[in-house]
């Protein structure tokens, strides 16, 4: 009885057991209430058993793994471990293991548990798709899934304004990349021939006139996701979100989406023009990012403005090709994020506010979360000893092959981003200043997930760790496994990152970044007057907010323009359109032989017409009703003239109760004479039914003898055989056009529905009416 | 609405009722072979229904009309999703003959029971939009 656990099946079960967890976690979340974030944990467990499949990575031999998605189309679900796609998945569930664990603590009583944790969990089981997935259609589908998730999450506090206001811009911007990234796949998947990432070829991409388009596009997708200017602005809205969620999903993983994106197709876009675009936007949105994190006062805002601009950072490595910098960079930039976000979660947890200026010297009152954030900080600002020191000296090598510019941007970005890290430590140090006095050290549940990032942070610096031989102290770092294992991806040489290495330029731009960080630091109020004077009067912000409402303004011009008529109106375009399109082909292609039509036939339509007649000059309701019957149950003749009795059984039947119908509603209908219209109008409409009346007239000369006649042996042969009945009509119903009769019992049970909702509205409505009636 | 049956109306339609019911089944049972079907059993007994509470203001169901609507839909859906647990398309049909005790040669067809879910959603449906339009609550409310 063994159940044998292949590599393939563990790669498509580490996708997809956040998703199971996420249709569990309603339950846990009843049940235990926050603390349900701590067995959800398992479900990142799967992903972290990868590991072992780290070397064949690293020798380029991933591991792959598919199924088929919807088999008829051709879509599939594939999965490739490549180092760079492992290496980043890996993250993605170590950091949710740790927030998991940090919500669990983190969220009140009163929160929706359930809900929260399914959503963090189908975003967890999105994002490991998007990074591990191997073709264009599953890349697409699980990148809306984490712009939906973050919708939601974003939105979990929804009763208040800024949620929803943040959940709107971000699903606002971050759908438009999506549909950008749509087409985007599809053409390269036209252009390439093949829906496989792995299998697109360079050259046959570059001989497709659809290759500089899809390119475009693609780069739209990932500006959007990754905040890059002008996109930057749904970001930091986006922190409304509780804490764990900003920590999880906007610093650390999904808002790397567009860098992935970027990183992976960076084969494609490592070609001239382009990656000169992605290089400045990235370096132009480091640097507005890190501009407006130093004049923030919420913690939370400098972080989020913080993220923006490293995330520019990583976008103009990637974008300029120094993968190896932007992969090292991106595993410091989750680690130590993370890590910061945490603690300010911590800060307003225990203090209650998270403004700059009336909080100060922490330390005393929370010092285990101060040694939690002290490395992250620092390995923020760039430091030595911590990682983001080892990853900012290389992002000044790649910036000065990149020429003046790009160093001059990056060198005035990190000042700044070394002054509001320091601005950010500036909490803890200083007298203590809180409104809340009684302020005393978090619970171990609350820092304890934080610190392993801390550790991290410092160990990126210091230490070596293959993660299959333990610990080892060298001089090489931990964050040579992460970019050695990304190597293959890029085709680079996992170079050895050294705290150390030399008097170069690299080390001399770090002091100088240090020196004018701190008189930056120094002069900061000197500098926030500045600020205050520079804000011009519009900003990014409020085109949005002007453009939504001018759209909004334009469709509900559009739809009153187009849609304002009445229903009578409405109904006549329809109808009118329908008899058009009859009579034209009438007009134009009279049928050149007619069949006779027997006597009998006559007889009837003479009949039916009788009626209609009857219903037209009724001058009370009663008898245009009983006309309108009468005429149906002409109709049914016609059927057993035509020897069809199913047919005629179900039209009396269904006259029948239309007769009850018509006679339940009766009271309710108004009288005739309120119908009255001018003459002009009944002959517009006279006009309008002979159309009608031609489009069926052309209808059933079309379909009359050739499809008829092939389509009725094979019925009549097969319904024995293959159906099991003499009754043909019955059997196509219930066998041969099944399919047919399924949807249409259901429509009929969705209109049973809608009338049932419809008529207890009424009601209601006219039972609140007439009690208004009574009290007044 | 059945505040004033006429006598003839009431004396008449208890008989009535019962071949309406009678004719309705057999249309339904006969259906694969002769004139008939869920379709228009189901139609012929919604009447019959009606007829009933409209002379007898009695139902012939306990169960609200409207509940029939999703028991037929899941009994067709279930029909036709059963053929793919045996690796079949969706909607398989199956047919054949079994002999009974005292029936003798009994021919079934699995699309009977498919036409059951039909024969359901139909009476659930007509049934559910004639209540409510001639219920009395929305002639109270009038």
């Amino acid at each position: 009885m063994g159940f044998a656990v292949t590599p393939e099946f563990l790669l498509v079960f580490s996708v997809m057991a956040p998703f199971m967890g996420a249709l569990v976690a309603p339950y846990l979340g009843s049940w235990l209430k926050a603390r349900a974030g701590y067995p959800l944990i398992l479900c990142f467990v799967p992903t972290l058993f990868l590991i072992p499949y780290a070397p064949a990575a690293r020798s380029n031999v991933p591991l792959e793994a598919g199924f088929d998605w919807v088999s008829a189309i051709g879509l599939r679900v594939d999965f490739r471990a490549d180092g760079f796609s492992l290496m980043f998945s890996l993250i993605v569930a170590a950091i949710g293991i740790l927030i998991l664990a940090y919500a669990a603590a983190y969220l009140g009583k009163t929160e929706r548990h359930g809900r929260f944790y399914s959503y963090l969990l189908s975003f967890g089981g999105a994002m490991l798709g998007l990074v591990l997935a191997d073709n264009l259609i599953a890349l697409f589908a699980f990148w809306e899934l984490t712009s939906i998730s973050s919708f939601l999450l974003i939105g979990f506090w929804g009763s208040r304004k800024a949620s929803q206001d943040g959940a709107e811009k971000a699903l606002v911007i971050t759908a438009l990349g999506g549909l950008a990234l749509l087409v985007a796949v599809i053409l390269l998947s036209i252009a390439g021939g093949t829906q496989q990432i792995s299998e697109l070829d360079l050259a046959t991409l570059r001989s497709s006139p659809l290759f500089i388009p899809a390119l475009v596009l693609l780069l739209i997708a990932a500006f959007t996701k990754s905040a890059q200017l002008p996109f930057h602005l749904w970001l930091p809205t986006a922190m409304e979100a509780p804490t764990p969620v900003s920590a999880f999903l906007h610093s650390a993983t999904m808002v790397k989406a567009g860098v992935i994106l970027v990183a992976k197709f960076g084969f494609l876009l490592d070609w001239g023009v382009f990656s000169l675009v992605i290089m400045y936007v990235g370096l132009a949105t480091m640097f507005w990012g890190s501009y407006l994190a130093l004049r923030q006062n919420d913690l939370k805002a400098l972080l989020a403005y913080s993220t923006v601009s490293q995330l520019g950072i990583l976008m103009s490595l990637y974008g300029s090709g120094h993968a190896f910098a932007a992969t090292a960079h991106l595993v410091n930039h989750a680690a130590f994020k993370a890590a910061l976000f945490m603690v300010v979660g911590i800060i307003d947890h225990e203090t209650g506010s998270r403004d700059i200026s009336k909080l100060s010297g922490l330390r005393r009152k929370l010092p285990l979360t101060f040694i939690v954030a002290l490395p992250a900080a620092l390995s923020m600002a760039g430091l030595p000893i911590f990682g983001g020191f080892i990853s900012k000296e290389l992002f000044y090598e790649g910036m000065v092959h990149e020429g003046f510019l790009p160093i001059l941007i990056a060198v005035t970005g990190s000042i700044m981003t070394f002054a509001y890290s320091l601005r950010f430590l500036k909490v803890f140090f200083g007298p203590f200043r809180c409104e809340n006095p009684n302020v005393h050290e978090a619970s171990y549940r609350l820092w304890l997930p934080a610190a392993p990032l801390s550790l991290a942070v410092i160990a990126f610096g210091i230490l070596k760790i293959n993660p299959l031989k333990g610990l080892t102290f060298k001089s090489d770092t931990l964050a040579v496994w992460f970019t050695g294992l990304a190597a293959p991806s890029f085709g680079y040489e996992a170079e050895h990152l050294y705290l150390w290495h030399g008097f170069n330029l690299a080390l001399g731009l770090s002091v100088l970044t240090w020196v004018l960080g701190v008189l930056l630091h120094l002069g900061r109020d000197r500098f926030h007057r500045v600020q205050q004077a520079l804000t011009p009067a519009w900003n990014n912000n409020t085109i949005y907010y002007k453009s939504l409402a001018g759209l909004e303004h334009f469709s509900s011009w559009f739809t009153h323009k187009t849609q304002g008529a009445s229903f009578a109106t409405h109904l006549r375009i329809i109808v009118a359109t329908f008899g058009l399109i009859g009579a034209t082909v009438l007009w134009r292609y009279w049928p050149a032989q007619l069949t006779g039509v027997p006597l009998a036939f006559w007889l009837v339509a003479l009949l039916i017409l009788a009626d209609v007649v009857g219903v037209l000059s009724a001058t009370n309701r009663l008898s245009a009703i009983i006309f309108a019957g009468l005429a149906g149950v002409a109709s049914t003749l016609l059927f057993v003239l035509l020897s069809a009795p199913d047919l005629a059984l179900t039209q009396l039947l269904i006259e029948t109760v239309t007769i009850i119908l018509f006679l339940s509603v009766f009271r309710f209908l108004p009288r005739l004479s309120t119908y009255l219209r001018p003459r002009s109008l009944t002959l517009l409409d006279g006009l309008i039914s002979l159309g009608v009346a031609a489009t069926l007239f052309t209808t059933l000369v079309a379909v009359q003898t050739p499809i008829a006649d092939r389509i009725k042996d094979f019925y009549l042969d097969y319904s024995k055989s293959i159906g099991g009945g003499y009754n043909v009509v019955n059997v196509i119903l219930v066998d041969f056009r099944g399919y047919d009769t399924m949807g249409e019992i259901t429509v009929l049970s969705i209109v049973a529905i809608s009338v049932f909702a419809l008529l207890k509205i009424a009601v209601k409505r006219a039972k609140a009416e007439s009690q208004d009636d009574q009290i007044s | 609405m059945t505040r004033y049956p006429e006598i003839v109306f009431k004396t008449l339609a208890m008989p009535i009722v019962f071949v309406l019911l009678a004719i309705g089944f057999h249309f339904f049972l006969r259906g694969h072979n002769a004139p008939g079907g869920g379709f228009i059993a189901g139609l012929i007994v919604a009447v019959t229904a009606l007829l009933a509470r409209m002379s007898l203001d009695r139902r012939l169901l306990r169960l609200e009309p409207k509940t029939l609507v999703p028991i037929g839909l899941l009994i067709a859906m279930t029909t036709g999703a059963f053929p793919m647990l045996l690796g079949d398309a969706f909607l398989k049909s199956a047919h054949g003959h079994t002999r009974w005790p005292f029936v003798g040669d009994f021919e079934w067809a699995s699309a009977a029971l498919f036409d059951l879910g039909v024969f359901l959603v139909v009476i659930g449906t007509t049934l559910t939009i004639i209540d409510l339009l001639a219920e009395d609550n929305l002639e109270e409310a009038q």
